[in-house]
């Protein structure tokens, strides 16, 4: 039972051990993203002067929305 | 966006295409806008007490009213979609005459109606379900941080005046009690004086005063909306690279970084719409959660504040202490609401909360998009202005 009670502390103690590389490891993957996202910062400059160009986009989308809404009542 | 600096993949290529000459002339032209601005806040300055006189404070009788200086200041901004433009225009206005107490709320207006910029960026993403999510609560997140900035600060200014007599202090310290003309020191007077006395007299030769006065406000608003909005695309192309490199420090070191980094970059362009709206595509990619962009959000809204500060600078006179007050009670309001909202917890959780609910419901049905930002920003508050009118409040 002792040893059953041990083996487990040491299986919990190994999977803690993965669990915190795993986590590293995904802070890492993460981070790297979003460096190279910061790197397309010149894109997204563009995009903030085209508020125009976004509710043009955004208008069909209302426009088909209210549409439906009004057909069904 | 400058095309020197469009697409360019890396930090040290976008700094590289702009030649050397090219770059200190964006700098000589940014230093030549930055003249023009405080002309133009001297100008409304100016103008406005030549049109109004000693009737500054009635003639904004109908703002008295701290609701409706808070809706004039958020549909100015949210038409101009510039809170740097509006600051400026009201430090110009206090110079002329216009009461602090009635330009605070115009100034916590301001910073709500900054938001609409960010949130129609975020409109773009909408064909994108997830991504949409992502990029509308990104953007509306700033909107109800502004909106519990409000509902804390402004009761507290109307019972108290604390922002007002904190302001007042501090101006007080910085400038003396009669005037921000320090003897001896004051280089922007003959600066600023002289084309601001130009235009005065060729429109006093040509038209009465209060006339005259009209045209030189109008003229003042218009020349501050124009140089802010080419220094911001200079300032864009100059600094993105600078940007880049906040940004890269900042990833992954907490909110204090986050704040500062929104901060730094606001400072750098100029305006807070800019920063905002650069993360919603950020968001949008799921790259950076709404609690990693939150804090960067916030920054922006300290950083803004540096433009009020240089209008405030144009002001000689014995109004000069009250344009550099209005100018630090928006610095102060900003950098408490920042501080108190961002250190309690349950507040902090409040604008995450309602962007992450109002995004749900704008995935499900686009329409509550709309109606959010045509509510928020232009029906809500000329309801509320036709209803306190009504009422007489």
């Amino acid at each position: 039972m002792s040893e059953n009670k041990q083996e487990l502390q040491r299986k919990i103690e190994s999977l803690e051990v993965r669990l915190a590389e795993l986590k590293t490891r995904l802070a890492s993957v993460k981070s790297d993203e979003q460096h190279e996202a910061i790197d397309h910062l010149d894109q997204y400059l563009q995009e903030v002067d085209h508020e125009y160009d976004d509710l043009r986009a955004f208008w069909p989308v209302v426009v088909k929305e209210l549409r439906g809404l009004l057909g069904r009542h | 966006m400058n095309d020197t600096t469009a697409n360019a993949p890396s930090t040290e290529q976008s700094n590289s295409q702009l030649s050397p000459n090219a770059h200190w002339l964006n700098w000589l032209k940014i230093a030549g806008l930055v003249y023009f601005l405080l002309v133009a806040v001297s100008i409304i300055g100016s103008g406005f007490k030549l049109s109004a006189g000693e009737h500054a404070k009635e003639l904004f009788d109908f703002a008295s009213n701290p609701l409706t200086g808070l809706i004039v200041g958020t549909v100015a901004t949210a038409l101009i979609q510039s809170s740097s433009t509006v600051t400026s225009i009201i430090v110009g206005l206090v110079a002329g005459g216009l009461p602090v107490e009635i330009a605070i709320p115009m100034v916590m207006g301001a910073n709500i109606g900054t938001t609409i910029t960010n949130t129609i960026v975020s409109l773009g993403h909408v064909r994108q379900g997830e991504e949409f999510r992502r990029a509308f609560a990104a953007a509306t997140v700033h909107d109800f941080f502004n909106l519990v900035c409000v509902v804390i600060f402004l009761p507290l200014e109307i019972m108290f005046g604390m922002l007002q007599k904190i302001g007042g202090y501090m101006a007080s310290l910085l400038v003396g009690a009669d005037s921000l003309s320090m003897k001896g020191v004051n280089f922007i007077k003959p600066l600023i004086k002289p084309p601001v006395k130009f235009i005065q007299h060729q429109l006093e030769s040509l038209t009465p005063d209060t006339a005259a006065g009209i045209i030189m406000v109008v003229l003042g608003i218009a020349t501050i909306f124009v140089v802010i909005t080419l220094i911001g695309k200079l300032l864009k192309s100059l600094l993105v690279g600078k940007a880049k490199d906040i940004l890269h420090a900042a990833v992954g070191r907490g909110p204090v970084s986050g704040i500062a980094s929104g901060t730094l970059i606001t400072v750098l362009v100029q305006s807070s719409s800019t920063t905002t709206s650069l993360i919603v595509p950020l968001a949008g990619s799921g790259v950076f959660s709404l609690r990693q962009i939150y804090p960067f959000t916030l920054g922006a809204n300290i950083g803004t504040c540096v433009t009020a500060l240089l209008a405030a600078t144009a002001i000689t006179g014995p109004n000069a202490v009250f344009a550099l007050q209005i100018a630090l009670i928006h610095l102060i309001y900003n950098m408490m609401g920042v501080i108190l909202i961002y250190s309690i917890p349950f507040l902090r959780n409040i604008p995450l909360w309602a962007a992450e609910k109002l995004a749900n419901a704008a995935v499900a049905n686009k329409l509550y998009a709309g109606a959010y930002i045509l509510g928020v920003f232009f029906v809500a508050p000329l309801v509320l202005i036709g209803g306190s009118q009504l009422l007489g409040i």
